[in-house]
């Protein structure tokens, strides 16, 4: 039957034996949820640690192409359709987005509460332009602008 | 034991035929006949696919740190690659460090204008708008705002105005202040940390100090040794020529006594001859020749008082 949390094989209960103690102390640990979720918990495919060395999962380790911010204006639908579309890879791409959010404003010696301004600032905005602006739209001076 | 029969991890898209491994240890070596399945020794490519064909399922299983530890022997290191011989501490020769280079802590966040918009939009924005477009560009927002009423100007507009205005100047006065208190207890725990090992080095370096300090005092005792001979010799020179100048005073003594000695005999003889000798003519003188001396002396007088009239 193999050990599971309510039963145990013989051999694994055999005193002496440290691999049958499976207990952590961390209870995220314990359950063991990374089981489940190997699939989000791997590096990605372009990865290579013989030439790229430590995993910085801020970085894009595919083929280099553009800045946005370099490209011209006529250019952009095909440099969209270069882009991994799949969900692993906006799900990738969304990892790196906060980890380089990490890494431009916490990960230094001498971090500020700009990342909390930001974050309140965007949250604001996306209030008040779906929440705040119907509620006001009662209390306008006139009808037409 | 199951590891020692285990080939080790090869990234995709290498030929094993091109690797070389060599284990750390010789402990598996005894048991190379009595398993063909090893592989712990640089085997030519006929050997390599054999083995390949045997434990193909056994590639998939990944390595696990407690096999590593459990038997150190498992672990290969390749001995080549593109021809070139690779050593234990130089295992990887395709590290890229110019387009992907280490790690390094920054040291202060990106820079950022009026609390929220990065420095890198101005930037993006100064060749096509100059350096008042993202300026030009919110404000225009704000009253873009104001004039489709998005922005309502009702009765607790003037509250949101004053409290934005109290919250700027409150961080603009107490934010750094904030910012210092925080970091610097911060700095305390990181200092508890990174003292430990400044201090090992600024014992080191105080005893180094000392072992520098004895070693030229320990080449000085060879000056002060001769510093003192010297002294002893000097010492030893001026008895010396303390007892030279003795011996010389002694001689000079005893000669200038046989010198003062003889002068004296001489002198004795002189003034006793002359005293004799006068003496002696003097009592040679009878009382005649004395008056005949006399009147020849005053008749020389008359004549010559003659002669000068």
């Amino acid at each position: 039957m193999g050990d599971a949390w309510y039963s145990k094989t013989n051999e694994t209960i055999i005193p002496g034996n440290p691999d049958r103690i499976k207990a952590k102390w961390d209870p995220l640990q314990y359950l063991n949820l990374a089981q489940y979720l190997k699939v989000f918990n791997e590096y990605p495919r372009d990865f290579n640690a013989r030439v790229h060395g430590p995993y910085c999962p801020w970085r894009y380790y595919g083929k280099r192409d553009l800045h946005f911010g370099d490209v011209k204006v006529g250019d952009i639908p095909a440099w969209i359709a270069r882009r991994d579309k799949t969900p692993m890879g906006i799900y990738q791409g969304g990892i790196r987005t906060f980890w380089k959010f990490y890494r431009a404003y916490l990960d230094n010696k001498r971090p500020n509460l700009i990342w909390y301004t930001q974050i309140f600032m965007v949250a604001s905005l996306f209030n008040f332009v779906f929440f705040a602006i119907p509620d006001r739209k009662h209390y306008k001076w006139a009808k037409y602008h | 034991m199951l590891t020692k029969f285990l080939r080790p991890f090869v990234p995709n898209g290498v030929a094993t035929s091109l690797i070389a491994y060599r284990p750390l240890s010789i402990s598996n070596r005894f048991f190379q006949n009595a398993n063909s399945k090893s592989t712990s020794v640089d085997k030519s490519s006929k050997t390599d696919e054999k083995s390949l064909v045997g434990q193909e399922n056994k590639k998939e299983k990944a390595l696990r740190v407690e096999d590593s530890l459990k038997d150190l022997s498992s672990i290969k290191w390749r001995t080549e690659h593109n021809g070139k011989r690779l050593w234990p501490h130089d295992q990887w020769p395709e590290r890229d460090l110019v387009n992907f280079p280490p790690y390094k802590l920054r040291e202060a966040p990106n820079a950022v204008r009026w609390y929220f918009v990065p420095e890198s939009w101005f930037k993006f924005f100064y060749d096509k708008t100059g350096v008042t477009g993202p300026y030009m560009f919110f404000y225009g927002l704000i009253i873009y705002g104001f004039s489709k009423e998005y922005i309502v100007l009702w009765y607790d507009f003037t509250e949101y105005l004053i409290l934005a205005a109290a919250v700027i100047t409150v961080v603009k006065k107490v934010g750094p202040s904030v910012g210092d208190i925080f970091r610097g207890w911060h700095q305390e725990e990181v200092d508890r940390y990174t003292s430990v090992v400044n201090n090992s080095k600024a014992m080191a370096g105080k005893m180094l100090h000392g072992y520098e300090e004895s070693l030229s005092r320990a080449k000085n005792v060879g000056q002060l040794a001769d510093a003192r001979k010297d002294i002893i010799n000097m010492a030893l020179e001026t008895a010396y020529r303390d007892r030279m100048r003795q011996m010389y005073e002694a001689v000079k003594r005893r000669l200038d006594y046989q010198v003062a000695l003889q002068n004296a005999r001489k002198d004795f003889e002189r003034t006793n001859m002359i005293n004799w000798i006068t003496t002696e003519v003097k009592k040679a003188i009878t009382a005649k020749q004395e008056q005949d001396t006399l009147q020849a002396c005053l008749n020389q007088l008359r004549q010559i008082a003659q002669q000068s009239r």
